[in-house]
């Protein structure tokens, strides 16, 4: 029985790696064929002893979860260690990839929010893509997206029903696909949104058919993450509270990114140093739901002052604000972000702003 | 390294009874030794539970190394502690807690630096079957996801 389910996945992998993937799973596949052989018999018993609670139809189904012992045997061994040095390894990866371990298991799903330095950048990567179009999402398809490639692009056209769409945010949760882009036209759909490290849902405020912009074509999702926060910001969803100490933003502050890091500082409590880097020149262009955009309307400086209430306890331990790359861009977010900031942060100590080539300015507070 | 041969020798006993005479320069890297030696509080045998001889025997040897080569190029250590650092998951994290309960801070960076380095790049699933010991079978079907959606905790 087991066998059987093994074989399949191997049929169903093999379509989908690389090669050198393949024959990395390949090896693991043996060893685990191995390792189930042994333990084939000692589970005979085992199920001989629960025969009567399970009933004899089981055959046909897939094999239930091994049970815990078994598996921490296998290869199980990061868990032993505790939280303190995961977040010491997970300090040593990039910080995509931390964002990537939310989705590993649930003792990970928030363990990078206790990182001390975090930064947050706009990456995203349209190369990798896998367009799943006028596809049901069968088990077999599923399996077939379950093994692609870590930061893929998820693209799926004409999804018609709500169930799919759930099916397909799980999926795309489960593998830790970065970014789903919905494309076309969604008969009926409530949530789109998807979060990796975290799912994020968000509800159009109209449950009937939602009208994409540009055509019946295009739509969004995310994992531009100052702009999935700006989203969760907007709609009001909960995002975990962050340990950080150390925070750095790589973003050009536009129009659509204040709301994220409102709500960035507002969950991290115990900032210390807030590093705003501006310089990047690679910014991704991104584009909300027109619906979305119509519903909310920002306004730069308006923003920070009704803000400002809300913001009194925090930003209690922030000592130094370091800007690089200062200009302004487009809309003119940054000076009142910039006033908010000075105005707000009680224990500030020192502020470096750092024009594109000329030296340092410092004032002190 | 006769100089340190000069220097006083502790003992160290492993938590299966074993016993590693280390010159005391080479134990102090430990610091959760050092401060036992500076407080005075260390009889020459120091216990270490927790820490079988097979680990102890390792990290006694990266510390020798370390204390060895301070003088030499920093790029021999840098190929020491890569090879180092290269075992199984299971000694590697046998390892990792040990330098972490004995606070020894180059360690323990490389430790980690090294398993750092083994998950970058790779995707999650690859991640969940090769350090959380996931099975290839039960990634692939389907109720898996339910699975973690629900009720199966992981730790």
């Amino acid at each position: 029985m087991r066998k059987t389910a093994c074989e399949r996945s191997g049929e169903l992998v093999q379509g989908v790696y690389t090669n050198e993937e393949w024959s990395n799973f390949g090896a693991l596949k043996e060893t685990k064929l191995e390792e189930e052989e042994e333990e084939e018999e000692e589970e005979e018993e085992e199920a001989a002893a629960v025969v009567h609670e399970s009933g004899g139809g089981g055959d046909e189904e897939l094999p239930p979860p091994p049970p815990k012992q078994q598996r921490n045997e296998s290869v199980d061994h990061i868990s032993t260690l505790r939280d303190r040095l995961l977040l010491h390894i997970l300090s040593f990866l990039p910080m995509k990839q931390v964002l990537r371990t939310g989705s590993l298991s649930k003792r990970f799903q928030f363990l990078w929010t206790s990182l001390s330095t975090l930064v947050v950048k706009n990456e995203l990567d349209f190369s990798q893509a896998l367009s799943l179009e006028y596809v049901k999402l069968t088990d077999e398809v599923i399996a077939k997206v379950l093994s692609v490639k870590y930061d893929v692009l998820l693209k799926v056209s004409k999804l018609e029903s709500m169930k799919q769409i759930t099916k397909l945010l799980d999926i795309s949760w489960f593998v830790g696909v970065q970014c789903l882009l919905l494309l076309g036209y969604i008969g009926n759909s409530k949530a789109i949104g998807n979060g990796k490290s975290e799912k994020i849902t968000i509800h159009s405020k109209t449950t009937n058919k939602i009208q994409f912009l540009l055509k019946s074509a295009l739509i969004y999702l995310i994992l531009s993450i100052l702009k999935v926060l700006s989203m969760a910001k907007v709609e009001d969803l909960p995002s975990p509270v962050l340990s950080c100490k150390m925070l750095t933003l790589h973003t050009h502050i536009k129009k659509w990114d204040i709301c994220g890091i409102e709500r960035l500082l507002e969950s991290s409590p115990y900032l210390e140093t807030l590093v705003v880097d501006m310089s990047t020149l690679y910014y991704p262009t991104f584009q909300f739901c027109f619906n979305f955009l119509n519903s909310y309307d920002l306004d730069g400086e308006q923003y920070w002052v009704s803000h400002e209430r809300v913001f009194k306890c925090w930003m209690m331990k922030v000592k130094t604000i370091k800007i690089v790359g200062f200009r302004e861009v487009g809309e003119g977010f940054a000076l009142p972000l910039l006033q908010f900031l000075l105005k707000n942060a009680k224990v500030l100590e020192k502020m470096i702003i750092k024009t594109g080539n000329s030296g340092f300015n410092q004032c002190l507070t | 390294m006769s100089s340190s041969l000069e220097k006083n020798m502790l003992i160290l006993r492993s938590s299966d009874g074993e016993e590693f005479i280390v010159p005391e320069v080479v134990a102090v890297m430990s610091k959760a030794i050092k401060n036992m030696v500076e407080d005075e509080c260390a009889s020459n045998t120091i216990p270490v539970p927790n820490v079988d001889a097979n680990i102890l025997a390792m990290v006694i040897e990266f510390c020798k190394k370390h204390d060895e080569s301070e003088a030499e190029a920093a790029s021999d250590l840098k190929t020491f502690d890569s090879e180092f650092v290269n075992r199984g998951q299971e000694a590697l994290y046998d390892l990792i807690t040990a330098a972490n309960f004995r606070d020894v801070k180059e360690l323990l960076d490389a430790l980690c630096q090294n398993v750092a380095e083994m998950i970058k790049g790779k995707s999650v699933h690859h991640i969940r079957i090769q350090f959380l010991g996931y099975q290839l079978f039960e990634i692939l079907t389907s109720n898996f996801i339910w699975n973690i959606w629900c009720d199966r905790d992981f730790d």
